[in-house]
């Protein structure tokens, strides 16, 4: 049980990107709401830690002259919930922080490490999923800024190579500006659950007409995923309760559901169904279109 | 009027318990002190071949590994039988037996230590279904009995067969519920050390101190006088700190090296060492006339006790007692079984016994009123006990029945709530109400000595100290027993010092369960500070210059004569003088609960007094998701008389969250005997954000042998929830869950096979 030999805690990116250079084998540690699970249950039996707490320009939230939003890995799930930026350019996100954990833990746990966790269950992917994000990812060498979705590679399993560190999550102006959003979070209980589904949708509408519609889903399959044919079908479309009967349709067949403890692949898809026309529903009256029954 | 009693002081642990200076088992240090752990083996249901402790032995910092052969007295533990053994040494039976036992100088000697004990074992065949388990051919959980069939208990009265036959309405159905968790907050810890006198000493969070001291003592071969169990604070308890779980292994550990060792469990850890609820299987027939009224209940309930028997006879004795609910039935035939399974094994929790019941005769009792087009309330009040009512025991219920008052006064409030409100809120959101009735037998019954035991001591300056075996398991019985000796002997609550649950200092008190502390404990603080308060009175009878004691009377500080107040003496100036004259102001107070054993026919007088509640519960269901929101509790609880009115509320909301649990989400996940959830990340117990609005109605209908009237709360609070919520989903949706938790998943399907069925 928390099995620690090496302890490092450097203050800057130049030199947390220099300590993972000379030591590959550190895992990096934010709020610790995982890693700290996994080594008491003994899933990570030994670890050297770089812990990044300290590199305080990791916790900024900001909005660039061009629009682009940037959220530092570093950022905390409450700081999220209460940022004014998120909370007028992204409230989706808003939405989806406070969903997560209880308050105690959205205190400490950090976006970055709930995308580097690589849960499918991640409360912010689903969203960040459907907003298009991309993570800027930093090594001694240089950097790479590559799409959230290329990210993921299976359960727990995500693209950081050796020597990189999630610095930044990147959104671009015309993938969030004139959009609505809205997250649902179905689990079994109000707080400190983990989601039996998690699904984000985000839509921008023009005269009755879906110019676009994003879905990210959570704990519908292995990693978090979006619902490609459901969105090309509702592109152009007109809105109503017809068409989003049919893309509650066409998410299911999106996803790669099964059984678990929480629920049944059948109720899971059931839910993928139900609850992306439910968050649609709310996203139109958020996107400005007229809500519908 | 009393003074101090009814009144809602703060409680006498509070202050600290807010700034967190109280101490949990897993608070307390001392030098020098040794880790202890637990080894178990990964399968429920084996024959050891050989256990190989060398390896073990030989990790430098291990100071002992013990195995059976060490255990000095008794290798065996329970409450009631001693089946289970303290450690496992040929057999295996639950995944809660222990087979060796280490301590060590630090936790990596010790993880090392448990890693390197080298056991061989056979994987024997289990059973881990009650019903199956009563097959005669089913593998023996104990091969020392004839069969797995632990208890049966048989209660008769009339003839159900010839009321059937006369009935207008009959349902037939089965009902289930599942293991269930206690959930306390804090999991097993302990320190255990031999004293200067060479005495074993352990401080742990236990609801039964001097019985942990009997255990322990049996086990050790030590006489009682050389165990002391020190009750810490106790993080929650609902039955599960009842059997043995750390005290006699950790003594034993303390013994054989001489040095302090502490042991603190993790949650996984406690899943597996305390017991857990009775899952039961309940087969019901209810019967009744054209107007209402009940004519027969016949029942079947099976208990699934696990692989030891913990209270198992008693709980479903309380099962069978109880499975009518509080209704007057001419006719009652109920079959109760407690069956040994390899499962994890159950033993007491809130409600023990009486809690699954009323998730069948409240169904029961809605679908009779509903065949016979009556409202739910309606039928309740016809049936419902009242003063002079008999019964399924046929035991007279003589006093205190407040039902009829918590039935009128939870359904007033309710409706005031409830109407408002819309059902269908849209097309796929429907809102219901249930209401529930249930009752409580108090204390151990059946004829047991329930037995509690005081000392209250005056000192010279008039303050008092209460000594007590009772353990305050957070419920607030320090507290209660501080007002109670305040009230009788006229001084505040700050005045009153209560010690309790040290056995080398506190006189026995029973355990901490069946509802029981308040009435059992607190007549016995009551007797004896009255005792002592007789004996200030003999200072006081010189000192006001009176004739005798009976006219006086003790209260805000002073002691007067009642007719002529301005005659009067304070407290501390008689204490004073009192012990001047060589008088000691110290009383001792005994109190005996009475119940009778039932008769072959199940017939006697098992339980006394009784405790009544009502809830109705309002609940939003969504029928595209299947999940039910519980937005509003009315709860009305006859507690003969709130000894402090705060205290109760809290009991009430408190069984109200673990009652929710109970019917939305709780249920041990067990698979061929191993627990698949334990952990409260899948283990899903209510938290703040789920809690419905609560409104809390105290009903005092006073018990005539109760201290001040009082009964209790602690268990009846939660009886009605889950019954009532199961209620509400039916009146919401028209589907009836039968099979506990109502998980969104199965309130879908069974809307799904309903909208099939049109």
């Amino acid at each position: 049980m928390y099995n620690v030999d090496q302890y490092f805690e450097p203050e800057t990116i130049d030199e947390a990107t220099a300590l993972l250079a000379e030591h590959p084998n550190l895992l990096i540690i934010a709020g610790g709401t995982d890693v700290l699970i996994k080594m008491h249950s003994g899933k990570i039996a030994q670890a050297d830690l770089l812990s990044i707490r300290k590199i305080k320009f990791l916790e900024t939230i900001q909005k660039r002259q061009d629009g682009t939003l940037s959220i530092g890995s570093l950022a905390t799930f409450t700081q999220i919930a209460n940022d004014p930026i998120i909370k007028e350019n992204i409230p989706v996100l808003k939405e989806a922080a406070l969903s997560m954990g209880g308050p105690q833990i959205r205190n400490v746990a950090t976006i970055g490490g709930n995308i580097c966790n690589g849960a499918t269950s991640a409360d912010s992917a689903s969203t960040l999923f459907a907003l298009n994000a991309k993570l800027k990812l930093q090594t001694q060498g240089g950097e790479r800024v590559i799409p959230i979705e290329d990210f993921y590679l299976g359960p727990g399993k995500v693209d950081l190579k050796p020597g990189e560190i999630l610095t930044e999550i990147v959104i671009s102006p015309e993938d969030y500006q004139d959009y609505g959003g809205h997250y649902i979070k179905f689990s079994m209980r109000k707080a400190m659950d983990i989601a039996t589904l998690g699904v984000s949708a985000i839509c921008r509408i023009k005269n009755g007409v879906f110019e676009d519609v994003r879905i990210g889903l959570g704990v519908a399959g292995p990693t978090p995923l979006r619902c490609q044919e459901a969105e090309s079908f509702a592109k152009g479309k007109t809105v109503s309760a017809q068409t989003l009967a049919e893309i509650g349709k066409l998410a299911v067949k999106s996803t790669k559901a099964r059984t678990s403890w929480r629920a049944s692949k059948e109720y899971r898809e059931h839910l993928v169904e139900e609850l992306s026309q439910r968050a649609l529903k709310v996203a139109i009256k958020n996107a400005g279109g007229e809500s519908l029954a | 009027m009393t003074n101090v009693v009814g009144k809602s002081p703060i409680k006498v642990d509070g202050r600290e318990k807010v700034r967190g200076r109280v101490q949990f088992p897993a608070d307390l240090y001392k030098n020098g002190a040794l880790y202890g752990g637990l080894k178990r083996i990964p399968v429920p249901c084996a024959d050891i071949l050989s256990i190989d402790t060398s390896e073990a032995e030989k990790v430098p910092g291990v100071k002992a590994v013990l195995t059976a052969a060490d255990i000095p007295g008794l290798n065996a533990q329970g409450v009631l039988f001693t089946d289970m053994p303290v450690i496992s040494s040929k057999k295996v039976r639950s995944v809660n037996d222990i087979v060796a036992l280490v301590a060590a100088e630090n936790e990596d000697s010790l993880q090392e230590a448990l890693g390197k004990i080298k056991i061989e074992y056979r994987e024997t065949t289990g059973v881990f279904d009650p019903i199956e388990a009563m097959n005669p051919d089913s593998p023996l959980v104990h091969s020392d009995r004839e069969s797995n069939i632990l208890y049966h208990v048989k209660i008769a009265k009339g003839d159900v067969e010839s009321a059937f036959e006369k009935s207008a309405v009959i349902i037939e159905d089965t009902y289930k519920t599942p293991t269930v968790e206690h959930a306390f907050l804090q999991p097993e810890a302990a320190l255990a050390y031999l004293d200067e006198r060479g005495h074993v000493v352990i401080h742990t969070a236990t609801q039964y101190p001097h019985w942990d001291r009997a255990e322990i003592a049996r086990s050790l071969n030590l006489p009682l006088h050389k165990v002391r169990v020190v009750t810490t604070a106790v993080g929650g308890a609902f039955g599960g700190r009842e059997d043995m779980t750390l005290q006699v292994r950790l003594c034993l550990l303390a013994l054989k090296t001489g040095r302090p060792v502490k042991m603190v469990l993790d949650r996984e850890e406690s899943f597996h060492i305390h017991c857990k609820r009775h899952a039961m299987t309940m087969r019901y027939k209810t019967g009744a006339d054209k107007s209402g009224r009940l004519t027969a209940v016949e029942a079947e309930i099976i208990g699934d006790t696990g692989a030891y028997a913990s209270w198992a006879p008693n709980v479903l004795r309380k099962a069978a007692v109880h499975a009518t609910g509080p209704y007057r039935v001419p006719n009652v035939k109920v079959e109760s079984y407690a069956v040994y399974t390899n499962n994890p094994f159950a033993g007491a929790m809130r409600g023990f016994g009486a809690a699954q019941p009323p998730v069948a005769y409240e169904a029961q009792m809605d679908r009779i009123a509903e065949e016979l087009g009556m409202d739910p309330l309606e039928i309740r009040a016809i049936n419902c006990f009242q003063e002079g009512d008999v019964t399924a025991t046929g035991q007279m219920l003589h006093a205190s029945v407040g039902l009829t008052e918590c039935l009128d006064k939870a359904s007033e409030r309710a409706q005031e709530i409830f109407k408002e409100k819309e059902k269908d809120i849209s097309p796929f959101k429907k809102r219901g109400q249930g209401i529930a009735c249930t009752f409580y037998g108090l204390g151990y019954g059946n004829g047991f000595p329930d037995t509690s035991s005081a000392v209250v001591e005056v000192h010279e300056d008039g303050t008092a100290t209460v000594l007590t075996g009772a353990t305050d398991v957070g419920q607030g019985s320090n507290t209660v027993f501080a007002q109670i000796a305040a009230e009788e002997l006229g001084l505040k609550v700050d005045d009153v010092t209560v010690i309790s649950a040290d056995t080398d200092v506190t006189p026995d008190a029973g355990t901490t369960a069946a509802t029981r502390q308040t009435y059992n404990s607190g007549n016995a603080v009551r007797i004896a500070a009255r005792k002592a308060k007789k004996i200030l009175f003999k200072q006081a009878i010189k000192e006001l210059n009176v004739n005798t004691d009976m006219g006086l009377e003790a209260k805000d500080g002073y002691v007067y004569v009642k007719t002529f107040p301005q005659k009067r003496i304070s407290h501390s100036e008689l204490a004073a003088k009192a012990y001047l004259a060589g008088l000691r102001p110290v009383g001792e107070g005994n109190f005996i609960a009475h119940s009778t054993q039932l008769d072959e026919n199940g017939q006697g007088a098992p339980y006394w007094p009784y405790a009544f509640g009502v809830q109705v519960v309002e609940v939003v269901v969504n029928t595209l998701t299947g999940q039910v929101e519980v937005e509003n509790v009315v709860a009305a609880h006859d507690v003969g008389k709130a000894i402090n009115k705060t205290a109760v509320e809290g009991q009430i909301a408190g069984g109200i969250a673990q009652g929710l649990g109970f019917a939305l989400t709780e249920e041990v996940e067990l698979k061929s005997g191993k627990i698949k959830n334990p952990f409260f990340s899948r283990y899903l117990i209510p938290t703040m954000a789920d809690m419905p609005d609560i409104e809390p109605i105290i009903v005092e209908e006073p018990e005539p042998s109760g201290p001040y009237g009082a009964k209790g709360v602690g268990e009846p609070a939660m009886l009605p929830t889950a019954p009532a919520v199961l209620n509400a989903i039916y009146d919401a949706i028209g589907v009836r869950i039968k099979e506990l938790p109502a998980t969104p998943e199965k309130i879908l399907r069974a809307l799904a096979k309903k909208d099939s069925a049109k």
